[in-house]
């Protein structure tokens, strides 16, 4: 069995490129279109790097703002949603750290963090198997969590997650199969 | 089933869940996990885990159409008020530096010799301009010699 070859591009992807052109040149019509389609792919992703959704919310928005904001400096070397998404976790970052300093609490990125405030032992059983999956999920190692969610629920290839997570497309692919390889063991 | 066929599967399981892999791909992987348990076992939990997420809360949308659109404009076009705002600076240095001209004085040495302005710092800043008291413009000042207010000065004009 050979190795995939490269997938085509897909129509989602195609269909981007004269939305963000117009956007950069001041459509505003445009521009709220690239918001509407792609805010639930940023909230997503900040979501699983902060476990409190307001403040998940508040770098979602922050991610959208400094996007719209830079989109003259999008060469199109990577997707538009893939760069987004960098600027996404980016954004989840600095807030998860501003909050952090604020706080004097541990910054909510660690694998011992609880979830979403759940005890995963006692609320195991009276879950869904999605949520069960969900609270696991919180449980990995930054890394490890955001290759798998980038991976499964954006459906980024490796060389986009290496892109999102600013690491190597190998370390993307290592650290989505340990994730997963985790994942299996917090489930059994 | 070799662990390279596993390792082949497993990759392209985020794909399959979702139908986007190749057509042959999603044939070879569905026949793999009807022979592989393991894999099986895997293809489950990526079902699963493509679920696994808060959805967008309510207003989130909303209010961040709503913050985009009070957000000053980056565009290069020049919206009305944008032309009119810009008009008025251009209108407001062109009297400054006719009122400029009324003030200056030439100097006695004759030609080559720069045409200064009888302004103080803050005044000549006004207008952009540099004042005839200004240590840059007698070369005397080292960076060092200046004060707060006139490296910002500097600044500025460099940045401009």
């Amino acid at each position: 069995m050979t190795r995939p070859h490269r997938r085509p591009k897909s129509a989602r992807a195609s269909e981007e490129a004269p939305l963000v052109e117009k956007a950069r040149q001041g459509d505003a019509d445009a521009r709220d279109a690239l918001v509407r389609r792609y805010m639930p792919d940023v909230y997503r992703v900040t979501r699983r790097i902060l476990s409190d959704s307001e403040l998940a919310e508040d770098a979602a928005q922050d991610a959208v703002m400094n996007a719209l904001g830079a989109l003259g400096s999008f060469r199109g070397d990577a997707s538009f949603r893939t760069w987004l998404l960098r600027i996404a976790v980016n954004a989840a970052r600095s807030v998860g750290r501003r909050q952090s300093r604020r706080r004097e609490v541990s910054l909510v990125l660690a694998e011992d963090r609880p979830s979403r405030g759940v005890d995963p032992a006692t609320r195991a059983e009276q879950v869904t198997e999605v949520e069960r999956v969900s609270v696991q999920l919180d449980r990995l190692p930054t890394k490890q969590r955001m290759a798998v969610s980038l991976r499964v629920q954006e459906g980024l290839s490796y060389a986009e997650i290496a892109t999102v997570l600013d690491c190597t497309e190998g370390a993307a692919r290592v650290n989505y199969h340990l994730g997963v390889k985790r994942l299996r063991e917090l489930l059994k | 089933m070799s662990n390279y066929d596993c390792d082949v599967m497993r990759d392209l399981l985020p794909a399959f869940v979702r139908n986007e892999a190749l057509p042959h791909e999603q044939a070879s992987v569905q026949l793999h996990i009807e022979l592989c348990g393991d894999c099986a076992r895997e293809a489950e939990l990526v079902r699963l885990l493509q679920h696994a997420f808060d959805p967008l809360p309510a207003g989130l949308e909303a209010r961040v159409l709503n913050a985009v659109r009070a957000a000053p404009s980056k565009s290069t076009r020049w919206s009305g008020p944008a032309r009119l705002a810009m008009a008025a600076t251009v209108a407001i240095t062109m009297i400054g530096g006719a009122f400029a001209i009324n003030h200056l004085r030439t100097s006695d040495a004759g030609p080559g010799q720069l045409l200064t302005a009888e302004f103080d710092l803050p005044s000549a800043a006004l207008f952009g301009w540099v004042a005839d008291g200004d240590p840059m413009l007698h070369g005397g000042a080292a960076l060092d010699e200046l004060t707060v207010e006139e490296l910002e000065l500097l600044l500025a004009e460099l940045d401009s």
